[in-house]
């Protein structure tokens, strides 16, 4: 077992007993293995010989068995020739020299490594395993290889090596700047420092297609020892323009990169030593990088591959007005107001017109299409109304409550033009506002409005909503309401953890400008109004959706100020809060 | 519901659709909570015709609401409505 060491070091271990212990049943484990392989097509890969190659089961990058660990393990037997693993495979092989010598690691290993357990099986060849599903490579990102040849790469590092004393240490890397100083606590780099060096004159001009109507006049490099890192980030928007150009010296490395509206789509993007990372477009602006505190990394073949300590050269160019990216709810303003959290009704009728009606309208044949199973708490409330009773769908989207029960009679109106088409199938529907229901006073003996109100961006907005249900409900009259809470996990009540993050940005570096809608990452809601992705499923279209967030209570408490309410029933459901409430 | 409906606007709808072999009163019969006959015409009217194309005429501004494949659009406009 690894111990990982904090901070620059070689990588060293000390084994621990616990993993040389027997194996529990490893012949009936190995057994399912070699079927398991004989389906992939490697039927008659098994060897009861000794050979030079050795399949190691359940040792996979999938598994979570670092291939350092099993670099550990192997790397220093007598004949150990090559590791050979898999991103995508839950195996891997290990090969040595001559058949001895794989004897003699299989007679070590075999059926002893039990945390995690793997299963050594000799292999009468080396499988070709097709390449890992292509990778994603982000929009705007380039890699240009052998950017500088050994001789500048050399030039470049006597000069950093001469200023050694000049780098500043931070958590796990060191920096030095050169043009501007980079402020870590507003993320942008604005006070100037020493100029930038002769040594990068020649660097910066090669560099000039790339730039093209401008020169980069900040630098900053980076210094990495094997298993240092810097956290995932976006190079802040209104700091920098693009592209960010990136030199790697000395080392190579893997770069992680994770989209900053989709956390599940990743990809690591190898940087060879001397090569030129280009960032331009959406690899600039939508999506997050960083690099992993890891002693090596996978490579493109996967074979393991060690970093040595590495130095990154990052060119970039100031900017002294606001971003002006594409990339509108990516940024870091809240770009004259398009993203800006609602002060007044103006700012929320635009951002509830872009954000909600234009989405839904977008999205509609996708979103409906994910919308076919009924709740069984409105479902419950719509069955305990009595027969005859006349019911309003109050935002009805694709009228799935409308045929609910044939002993009521159903309306329901919603604003999607799109969804309503859907609807129509389903009942009578009208297009129209829970700001002006279509529908005189009094009249309605139930009325269901699910997952409607928190997409109303101001608490006026809320309050009139609520108001215009209670306008169209008779006295006695009942009401459900559900909306997305902004706790998704417990019982609605906020953990202390969650009430101390939601206050702090996901990502180790802050992201600018509080009163800009901020986009929902894919982990815990951080803000009470949020923009939240929806990707439409027919050409990966990315749109965003604009929520306000409940407390606990506060839809509760929103009702209750209307002295003819009545909240009957509080609940809360997988990440939604349901209140029933009554008309005096 | 038909108490809750305002019986003569929907009487007056209902003529304009120009449902034949219906007897439409004009005004809701005052046993109309027994009268079979009365009965099946209302659930005709409120259950089985739908209107696909057409328009809503509000009686006192003459606002027409449009009707489009058995749609009603009431979406009032940003002029008609104080915020």
């Amino acid at each position: 077992m690894v111990l990982p060491r904090k901070g620059p070091s070689r990588v060293h271990f000390v084994f621990s007993i616990r993993h040389m212990q027997k194996q529990r049943n490893p012949q009936k484990k190995k057994h399912l293995l070699v079927k398991k392989l004989a389906k992939e097509g490697y039927t008659d890969i098994y060897s009861s010989e000794p050979s030079k190659f050795i399949y190691l089961g359940n040792a996979g990058f999938v598994c979570g068995v670092n291939p350092t660990y099993l670099q550990e393990l192997f790397g220093k037997l007598d004949g150990f020739y090559k590791l050979h693993s898999f991103r995508h495979k839950s195996y891997a092989f290990v090969e040595f020299k001559t058949v001895e010598d794989g004897k003699r690691a299989y007679e070590l290993y075999d059926s002893k490594l039990i945390q995690p357990p793997i299963y050594l099986i000799f292999a009468r060849y080396l499988p070709e395993i097709e390449a890992a599903p292509k990778a994603i490579i982000p929009k705007g990102l380039s890699v240009i290889p052998e950017f500088v040849s050994p001789e500048i790469e050399e030039i470049l590092l006597k000069f950093l090596n001469e200023n050694e004393d000049k780098f500043v240490d931070m958590k796990n890397r060191s920096v030095l700047h050169f043009g501007y100083e980079f402020d870590y606590d507003s993320n942008s780099a604005f006070k100037k420092c020493d100029d930038i060096p002769s040594v990068f004159t020649q660097l910066i001009e090669s560099m000039q297609p790339y730039f093209d109507t401008y020169y980069p006049d900040q630098v900053t490099v980076n210094r990495y020892r094997p298993g240092q890192s810097i956290p995932m980030h976006v190079d802040t928007h209104s700091a920098f323009e693009e592209p960010i150009l990136s030199l790697s010296l000395q080392s190579s490395i893997n770069l992680d990169y994770t989209h900053c509206a989709n956390p599940t789509v990743s990809t690591e993007i190898p940087l060879p030593r001397r090569s030129l990372l280009v960032m331009k477009g959406e690899s600039r602006y939508c999506w997050r990088h960083g690099i992993r505190p890891r002693a090596s990394d996978i490579g493109a073949d996967g074979e393991l591959v060690p970093r040595e300590e590495r130095y990154s050269i990052t060119f970039r160019k100031i900017r002294t007005k606001p971003c002006e990216c594409p990339f509108i709810e990516y940024c870091d303003w809240n770009r004259n107001g398009i993203t800006a959290i609602p002060s007044n009704n103006e700012s929320a009728k635009q951002v509830e017109k872009t954000y909600v009606q234009q989405v839904y309208e977008d999205i509609a044949e996708h979103f409906s299409q994910t919308r076919h199973s009924k709740w069984n708490a409105v479902a419950n409330f719509l069955n305990s109304l009595p027969d005859g009773s006349v019911v309003l769908d109050a935002g009805c989207g694709n009228g799935k409550y409308l045929t609910t029960n044939t002993d009521k009679f159903y309306m329901g109106f919603d604003t999607c033009h799109n969804l309503l088409k859907v609807a129509n199938t389903k009942g009578e529907v009208m297009n129209g506002s829970l700001f002006e229901i279509p529908i005189k006073n009094s009249v309605c003996d139930a009325v269901i409005c699910i997952a409607v109100i928190h997409h109303f961006s101001t608490v006026e907005r809320r309050k009139a909503a609520i108001a215009e249900i209670s306008r169209v409900l008779s006295p006695g009259g009942k009401a459900l309401i559900t909306v997305w809470s902004i706790d998704q996990k417990t019982d609605g009540e906020m953990s202390a953890y969650a009430k101390m993050r939601s206050n702090k940005e996901p990502t180790e570096m802050k992201q600018e400008n509080n009163a800009k809608l901020m986009i929902h990452d894919g982990t815990d809601f951080t803000n009470c109004d949020m923009l939240v992705p929806w990707q439409r499923s027919r050409d990966g279209a990315q749109f965003f959706r604009y929520y306000h967030l409940f407390y606990k209570d506060e839809l509760d408490k929103l009702v209750e100020s209307f002295d003819d309410l009545t909240v009957t029933d509080s609940s809360y459901e997988q990440g939604n809060f349901i209140v029933i409430f009554q008309k005096n | 519901m038909l108490q809750k409906v305002e019986y003569p606007v929907l009487a007056e709808a209902a003529k304009v659709t120009n449902i034949e072999n219906l007897e439409i009163p004009n005004e809701l019969p005052s046993d109309w909570e027994n009268n079979e006959t009365f009965l099946n015409v209302a659930y005709k009217l409120l259950n089985c015709i739908n209107v696909v194309e057409g328009e809503l005429e509000c009686p006192e501004t003459g606002r027409k609401f449009i009707i489009r494949d058995s749609i009603p659009n009431m979406l009032a406009n940003e002029d008609e409505v104080e915020s």
